[in-house]
This record gives structure tokens, sequence and C-alpha cells, in this order.
């Protein structure tokens, strides 16, 4: 295909029909070395531009190299200019093998690539076997809706999963939950530290709690708890923690208080060092484990005796009345 | 089948059909495979009660937001088993294999019992076939009020017509397109007096502002309704749904509180609210059932652990073919069905005594 010199100025950047502007997370420029290089050898390379209908230009591959050409004032450019009859599967394919390794460095990265790829009308049995598939995402059509789903999550949350990677899963999860509380979430990650399972916990428990309690997100910051924590000088994760159980207690309040209560019942024992006492904590199954861990024979008496007083054997008569 | 011509027929592939839209039609299929078998998976760690289940409809046209149908149907297309005599000939000769024991058999398993039958006709077959067995019992569970095509039947007493039952608020919230409490009780008045025996099922119970009222008026409603002499069994339970389930209701009910419960996964993988509140509420709907019933009148609880019928009850069956048998030696005692008195090792083979192990 000819290479044409193009004005720079006729070429459709941000309002091209294939920027990736909203559809990808990039590397930061110093993870790149272009402008080393643009400026030891110039532009070597045409870029590639796709002129439509209307003979607009639209840039397809070339961002960086035109981006150059425009801080050095250049008027024209070395092009590449397919035609308006080249299929849509052809050039995303283009910009896929162009950019791959950025498109694959996250799963958010995946999966706005097939909601560009779908907004550019390519077919979607092409996007299952060319996109899905490489991608390891089902070749099933409902990846569509929830590419979708997670496509319209708030920007800076999508950056943030792309930062910490979280998998399709976690950023479905995250679809579920209302925008506002998204948002909270966001704020609170100046001074919280989140990680992909830490945010989902808080986000799934905040989310139940509030809509069962019928209470708006700001309310609950209005809690005086919630404002001792963020107002506290604990560190991130400290915070976080602390932030989590005090969801976590709201969300399940009938758990927490009597896993506390059992929790006092068993500490009361004082039971000797090496007797482990544990249950369910999710009270479904009525029983109780007692383990002993013995490294000196001659305590092995002292712990029967403990184990077998009528003080432990009502206490653990109580704690199974409980379960 | 009756009134076939009504039937919206459809030789399409309706595998991609979104449960909500098969709701809009009805197809009618023929029997393949089994169609009877066990309800539930068997768990050692909760008591099922062994209904046996004949799966003559797929899906159904009311939409409650916690149906698991919305999450297991892969086709999602209403559809009914046309080749009735096909389905009974599977049931005569199941059920001619143990002469000796009862078997309860409902067609409830993947849709309504009822809600459909004046387009089908299907339960009335069902009914008059029953009618001459010796050794079962059908039961047809339903949450419609749709019971005029069966009020004249010669039924001979072999069959249950049972009822989901819930408060208003939940029918309102949660129960879309079902009849109202009003006119299921209506319909129930008009099964009891066809000399129909009723079933009444508590289940799903669920934890909602006002439930312990809410439940209360719904019992003594019931017990307006019909005498507790002519009810064969009673049964509570409490929202469960596996965990999967959350995101299709979420998604397809956004405006439900349903999953925003204090729940937990249990043994059976699947979500329960915490122990202490399905304790709390199966005690508080007991102690109105008892306001109202008789000592006769079986009680059970659906899919749920030994120690949670010991909390509610003070006892727990030995094993899921004792509670099999104590339906069997209920119906006989109370209702003359089966002809001899039911003997309980015919049901209590392949179970052992669950009690000490499955806590």
């Amino acid at each position: 295909m000819a290479v044409q010199n193009i004005k720079i100025k006729d070429v459709l950047v941000d309002d091209s029909r294939f920027s990736l502007k909203d559809f990808l997370f990039e590397f930061e420029p110093e993870q790149t070395c272009h402008i080393t290089s643009f400026d030891a050898f110039g532009i070597l390379d045409p870029v590639i531009v796709y002129k439509d209908d209307k003979k607009r230009l639209h840039l397809v591959d070339g961002l960086k190299r035109l981006q150059f050409a425009i801080l050095t004032k250049e008027p024209i450019i070395r092009a590449t200019v397919l035609p308006a009859s080249t299929p849509v599967t052809d050039l995303i394919s283009l910009i896929l093998c162009n950019k791959r390794y950025e498109i694959e460095y996250s799963t958010i990265n995946k999966v706005q690539f097939i909601y560009f790829a779908i907004s550019l009308t390519a077919s979607e049995p092409w996007v299952l076997q060319s996109l899905c598939i490489p991608f390891e995402f089902k070749p099933h059509r409902d990846i569509f809706r929830e590419c979708e789903r997670i496509f319209q999550l708030p920007k800076e949350l999508k950056l943030f999963c792309h930062e910490k990677k979280f998998s399709h899963k976690q950023l479905l999860n995250l679809t579920y939950h209302p925008k506002d509380l998204l948002s909270q979430l966001m704020k609170w990650k100046s001074v919280l530290q989140f990680t992909a399972s830490t945010l989902d916990e808080i986000a799934s428990n905040l989310k139940n709690y509030l809509k069962r309690e019928n209470r708006k997100i700001g309310d609950f910051l209005a809690e005086p708890d919630v404002q001792d924590i963020l107002d506290s000088s604990l560190g991130p994760r400290e915070k976080t923690e602390k932030l989590r159980q005090l969801i976590h207690l709201r969300q399940f309040p009938v758990l927490s208080d009597k896993n506390m209560k059992i929790r006092k019942a068993v500490d009361a024992l004082k039971l000797p060092k090496g007797v482990q006492v544990s249950w369910d904590r999710t009270l479904e199954n009525k029983n109780i484990n007692v383990s002993v861990n013995i490294s000196d024979p001659s305590k092995w008496r002292g712990m029967l005796d403990t184990l077998s007083s009528d003080e432990v054997r009502k206490a653990f008569e109580a704690i199974l009345d409980e379960l | 089948m009756k009134s076939e011509k009504l039937l919206k027929q459809s030789s399409t592939n309706s595998r991609n059909i979104h449960f909500r839209d098969g709701k809009k039609g009805l197809q009618t299929i023929t029997k393949k495979g089994e169609a009877m078998g066990t309800c539930a998976t068997f768990n050692t760690k909760y008591i099922c009660c062994h209904v046996h289940v004949l799966r003559s409809v797929h899906n159904c046209p009311f939409e409650c937001s916690y149906c698991f149908l919305q999450n297991y149907l892969t086709d999602g297309s209403t559809k009914i088993v046309g080749d009735t005599d096909t389905l009974l000939q599977e049931v005569a000769e199941k059920i001619s294999a143990e002469p000796g024991r009862l078997f309860r058999i409902g067609t409830w398993e993947l849709g309504d019992s009822l809600a459909l039958e004046k387009e089908t006709g299907q339960a009335l077959e069902l009914i008059r076939f029953f009618a001459g067995l010796k050794n079962s019992v059908l039961e047809l569970k339903t949450k419609s009020d749709c019971v005029s095509p069966i009020l004249d039947l010669d039924h001979n007493g072999r069959t249950v017509v049972s009822w989901s039952l819930n408060t208003d608020s939940v029918i309102n919230n949660d129960e879309h397109r079902t009849a109202p409490l009003r006119n299921r009780l209506k319909a129930m008045q008009q099964a009891f007096r066809a000399g129909y025996l009723i079933g009444l099922h508590f289940d799903p119970m669920i934890h909602h502002k006002g439930w312990e009222k809410g439940y209360s008026a719904l019992v003594r409603r019931v017990f307006e309704t019909v005498s507790p002499d002519r009810v064969a069994w009673i049964s509570i339970g409490s929202l469960r749904f596996n965990p999967e389930m959350r995101k299709k209701i979420e998604n397809n009910y956004p405006d439900s509180r349903l999953t925003c419960s204090e729940m937990v996964l249990g043994d059976d993988a699947k979500v329960r609210y915490v122990k202490p509140l399905r304790v709390g509420m199966y005690r508080h709907l007991y102690g109105e059932l008892k306001k109202y019933m008789s000592g006769d009148n079986l009680v059970y609880l659906c899919m749920e652990r030994w120690d949670v019928w010991d909390k509610v009850f003070g006892h727990h069956p030995d094993s899921i073919g004792h509670l099999d048998y104590l339906f069997a030696e209920s119906l006989h005692k109370r209702f003359g069905i089966g002809e001899e008195i039911p003997e309980r090792k015919l049901y209590e083979t392949g179970f052992s005594d669950s009690n000490s192990s499955s806590l």
C-alpha cells in the first residue's frame, strides 16, 4: 500500500473512530522510550490512517509519532492511507497487533477493547472468536452485556482496577454496586489501602447494609464510629481494617453478636496455652472443635483436668446452645 | 390435551430465550427421559421430606424474584409435557415397583402446578389418574387462584391441592404476577369445599419489616379459610438460593431487598439467613400455627438442619426416610390413604440415622 504525505491538521486524532483514548489505560511515558528514539532518528515509520466515505482521515496507528510531529511543528507526515472499504475487523486486528502488550496488561483493558470493537460494529461472532478466546474470556454472548456493564463503571475506579489488575469476576462484581457507593470508595482511596478483595468485601457489605436499612452513603459517613476511624491517626492499612470490621458488624449484627458472646465465653475460661477452641463462625454447624497442642508431657494431666472441669463443661454446653 | 388449540406452538430453538421472555408463550413437548424423580439434592446435614416430583412443566408464568428458575433453566421457554399418557405410564411403573409404600408426587419442581391449567388441562388428567391409585398422592402446588377447572372432578381424596403462602408484603414486592393472597385463599376455600385435601407451604419465609405481624395475620387468615382437619401437611422454610442467584436477583429485580439480608453460605452451597434469624422466624410461625391446628397436623421444615428442628419443634426425625414414613403414617391414620398401615422399614431403607454425625 502506497505511502502518502498528508497534512497533519487533516488527521482526526482524539475524534478518530479508532482512538483508544476512552478504551485503554496506556503505559506512563516513562515506561516507553519513544521520545528518545524520535530525538535520535526522527520519525522512521509512516503513521496509519483510515479514509472514510467523507474523505476524513482517522488516525489508526501512530499517535506518538503524530504528537512528536506536532511538537516539532511539522505540517506534514508520511502515512499509509487505508481505503473506506477496509473491513473494520481488519482495522481492529491491526490495532490489537500494535497494542497487544498494553491491551493484555490488565483485564479491564481487555474488556474495554472488546467494548471498543463492539462500538465499531464488529460482528459478535468475530469478537467472540478473535478477541474473547485469545483474551481467555468465555466465548458466549453474555460477555457483551458484561463488558458493557464494566465499561460503565466510573473511570477513576476503572483505572484503579487496571493498576490492581482486577479479575473479570471482580470487575463484574463491582458493576452491581450503586454509583454513589463506588464514588465514595474512590474518595477513600487516598486514606485507605484497598486490595481487590477488601474493596469487593467493603462494597458488598456496605451496599447490603445501606439497602436493608434504607439509608444513604451520607448517613453512614455521618455515623460517629465511621468519623472516628477516618479521622484517626492510624495508618491506611489499619484504618481499612477497622472500617472493614465496622461495616461487617453493621451487615452481620446477629452473627457478630453471637460470635462475640462465644468468644467471651471461651476467653473467660482462661484455658491453658496450647488448648484451642474453635467453632463455625457462620453458626451453621452446631459443634465445637477443641484441639490440644502439647510439647511437654508433664503438662498433659493439667490440661485434661482443666478440660474435664465442671466450669469448662458448662461453658461448652452454653456455647453449643448458642450454636 | 385440553385446549390444545389455545397453546402457542413453537418449534424454534429456544435455548437463548431469556427466562422472562420465555414466560410469554407456551410450548408443548414430548416427554424425554425420566420425568419422575426425588426433590432437591440430598445433603446429610439437612432434612429433606423425600417427596417425589413429576417434571411435567418447565418454567412458570409468574415472576417471583427469588425463583431459582431464573438461574436454573438453560432453555427459558415455558413448556408442558403434552403426552400425559407417557408421563402417567412412568408413574405407574415406578410406584408399582414398591407397592407397599406411599408416594407423594408433586408437579411443582420446575413450575406452578395449576397456573396454566386453563390452557393445558394437564392437572385434570393427573387428578383422574391418581384417583385410581392406591399407593400414591398427587400434590398440586400453586401461587395461583386457578382451581375452577378441577373443582368438579372425582379426585377420590388422592390429590392434595397446596398453596405456597406468604404475607401480603412479600407477595406485593417479590411474587410478581401471582394471585394476591385473598384470591389464593378464596381458591383454597373452593378446593376445600370440593373435598380436596389442602397443603400449606409457608415457604420461603422472608425476613422483612413487620414480618412477625405479617405471618401472624397470614396464619389467622388461612385458618379462617380452611379447617385444619383437612390440611394434609404444613411446611415451613426460609429464603435460600445458590450464591450465583444473588447477581441474577439484583439484575432482574433491582428494587428487591431479598439479597441484602444477613445471610451465610450453608453446607449445601445455598445462601440462607443466619441460623438465629431462621429459628426466630420458624418458632414464631409454628407458635401461630399451634393456636389453630390440632395435634394431628403434620408440620415439617423444608431443607433444614437437624438441630434447627430441635430448636423449633423440640425433636427431629430419625432419618430422612423416617420423615417420609411419618407422612405416610399421618395420611393413613387421618385420611385412610394407603391400603395398609405403613411399615417404617420400607421407608428407611437407604437412609441412615443422621442424628449424631450431621449436626
